[in-house]
């Protein structure tokens, strides 16, 4: 099924051979070489035609969550004990069946202990996080996963109608004058966009895939199946036609807004919006997330972490007690501060 | 012997006239011929009644008790804390009480008894007048010259919901007492901006005090501990909607142009400038003339 797929077995030991975010290789943990795609390309073709052995990209392994309904794909040397979504551990292993083969992957850029180290940083600095969620021991599972998303190339062209105000004053010696006036504007333009992001999971809420972005699509190369060595993938549940709509719908808004910096007058608001979005081209792409779940009193609260760039996101937990002290430390400093002014003249 | 026994005559004569008569007020005739009135005073038919209906005193004397709400001991007391506000403030000051007002009103007989008796100090005739009137129950106070520029309409409001208590509780020399506290103390405060001068209040012993500003100290910390604490939630929030895609906007790609830039209405309201009626410089109190033609501020409480 797919051509390019490599065997990631280490040419030369044999044993399984991950990808190694930091080197941006594939390197074998047990006889320490380091390949490139290129190399491991060449060793597959060799073992090939020594072995006649074809590896295709249907002998992964799916794991189903019982609970969140998850679908994890993993290699067959990496096996799944939990959800990484949810964190449960009912899951029923699976054979995958004729998926689609992604176009472009991002490979990882930042290990594991990057997102530790992100996550722990991000609770460092927010004082309203409780004292014990950020205690380490709430960490409890880290892990690398790539998560589909569609990309979309839109050429967008059409006419935008804005209402738009001017509003000028002026005094003389008796009266203040207001004068407002009104203008209907109409705009024409096109743009293209390349790679609109729609995520083809439906695993989270948008907005939680939305906040990784931005990814660098400097970073896009082909998919080949090695890059998922030691990683998870989830296999897609939203497919293109439906993640084309919220894509769409980021376009025309960035289609209106830059239409209205065009529009020379104080305010401006939208009235008629006549704008046609055509698809150019769609690309199933993976992209690399570091799933970070953490427990605080038994709920659990799971963050991700862009795996190329290491930018966190997620809810933190609130602590009561910490509103409760912090509120009164800043309402104590600027009674305090008040006090003083009062007491200085100045107010 | 006869030299000596001039001079004593001339001694006591003296003394007998710059005595205060305290115990009772003297007041002179006023009569068409005679109107004993300043001399830049112009009378006219319109004021010729005002004038006669005014009681002519010695303006020396201060203190004015015609409605007879002070014991002699008291009239003593204010007409010394009178002399020492004339002497501070460089500023003339007479007090009156009148059992009936045979004016229109309180504002007439404090601006007329003032003009036609010739108070003030310097050539705008600077000075205060209280004036108690138990037949209107209002107590006033008319401010002619740099007084108008001093007391300003905050402070005038000030001053009478101060004292006006005492009044109700007849309690008539600590009213008048605490009033020229009051006078005093504005006069030591100096020229202030509203600002500056909303920071102050009269206290019922008429002791200029500090405000307290307790919706700022006490309220002003609690709009700003919800906004941080509000932000502080708020960042704990790592997830935001993308609603833009700006990020995939093919470089040099756009090309917008306008084609049609119309106006469709216009509409020009007009609202008139606030027109102070008052002095400028340090605000002043809002103004009137008096029968007389002269400017008088001034404000009064009914008790």
């Amino acid at each position: 099924m797919q051509s390019n797929a490599v065997d990631y077995k280490c040419p030369s030991c044999g044993a399984t051979i991950p990808f190694s975010p930091e080197k941006q290789k594939w390197v074998c943990s047990y006889c320490g070489s380091e390949f490139t795609l290129e190399e491991l390309q060449k060793s597959q073709k060799k073992s090939v035609v020594e072995e006649k052995k074809e590896i295709k990209v249907e002998d992964a392994d799916i794991y189903r969550c019982q609970s969140c309904g998850a679908e994890i794909i993993a290699d067959e040397n990496t096996t799944a004990t939990f959800c990484v979504y949810c964190g449960n551990t009912a899951i029923l292993k699976d054979r995958i069946h004729n998926s689609r083969v992604p176009d472009l992957i991002i490979p990882f850029q930042k290990v594991k202990d990057d997102a530790t180290k992100a996550f722990e940083k991000v609770v460092k600095h927010k004082p309203l996080v409780p004292k014990a969620f950020k205690t380490k021991g709430n960490i409890q599972k880290i892990t690398g996963i790539y998560i589909p998303f569609w990309a979309y190339d839109f050429q967008v062209s059409g006419t935008v109608e804005f209402n738009a105000t001017d509003v000028h004053t002026w005094t003389d010696f008796r009266n203040q004058y207001t004068k407002t006036d009104g203008f209907s504007v109409v705009c024409e333009g096109n743009m293209d966009y390349d790679k609109v992001l729609a995520d083809g999971s439906s695993r989270f809420p948008d907005d939680l895939m939305d906040s990784l972005e931005p990814f660098d699509f400097q970073g896009l190369v082909s998919y080949n199946q090695a890059f998922l060595a030691g990683f998870f993938s989830e296999k897609y549940d939203v497919d293109e036609d439906k993640a084309v709509e919220r894509a769409q719908r980021r376009a025309v808004n960035t289609s209106v807004s830059l239409m209205r910096e065009t529009v020379n007058h104080q305010s401006c608001a939208l009235l008629d919006n006549q704008l046609n979005v055509q698809e150019q081209k769609v690309y199933y792409i993976l992209l690399p997330v570091w799933m970070v779940n953490t427990k605080y009193r038994d709920k659990t609260y799971t963050f991700a972490m862009n795996g190329q760039t290491g930018k966190i996101v997620g809810d933190l937990p609130l602590g009561i007690k910490e509103v409760v002290v912090w509120s009164l430390v800043i309402y104590l400093i600027c009674f305090i501060i008040f006090l003083l002014l009062f007491l200085g003249g100045i107010i | 012997m006869k030299k000596w026994k001039c001079f004593l005559l001339i001694v006591m004569l003296f003394h007998f006239c710059i005595m205060p008569v305290s115990a009772s007020t003297n007041t002179f005739t006023r009569t068409r011929d005679n109107l004993l009135v300043s001399q830049d005073i112009i009378v006219t038919s319109q004021n010729l009644d005002a004038i006669l209906n005014t009681p002519a005193v010695d303006a020396s004397e201060k203190v004015y008790d015609f409605a007879d709400l002070l014991t002699d001991s008291e009239e003593k007391e204010i007409y010394q804390e009178v002399l020492d506000f004339i002497d501070q403030a460089d500023m003339d000051m007479a007090i009156v009480t009148i059992a009936e007002n045979n004016k229109n009103n309180e504002v007439a007989y404090a601006d007329d008894f003032y003009d036609y008796n010739d108070f003030g100090t310097d050539s705008s005739h600077s000075g205060i007048l209280f004036l108690a009137d138990m037949d209107n129950r209002v107590i006033y106070m008319s401010t002619t010259g740099q007084a108008i520029s001093l007391y300003n309409d905050y402070r005038i409001e000030a001053i009478m919901d101060a004292i006006y208590q005492e009044f109700s509780d007849q309690n008539y020399k600590e009213g008048i007492s605490s009033f020229i506290n009051a006078t005093t103390g504005y006069k030591n405060l100096g020229y202030l901006n509203e600002m500056e001068d909303a920071k102050y209040h009269v206290a019922s012993d008429g002791e200029i005090v500090r405000t307290f500003p307790f919706a700022i100290v006490f309220g002003v910390p609690f709009v700003i501990t919800f906004i941080v604490i509000g932000i502080m939630i708020y960042k704990n929030k790592l997830v935001r909607k993308a609603t833009s895609s700006r990020n995939y906007l093919v470089e040099d790609s756009a090309n917008v142009k306008i084609l049609s830039d119309t106006l469709t209405s216009t509409y020009t309201s007009v609202t008139p400038r606030y027109n102070s009626n008052s002095d400028g410089g340090f605000g002043g109190s809002s103004t009137h003339s008096s029968s007389s033609g002269r400017s008088h501020g001034g404000g009064g409480h009914r008790f």
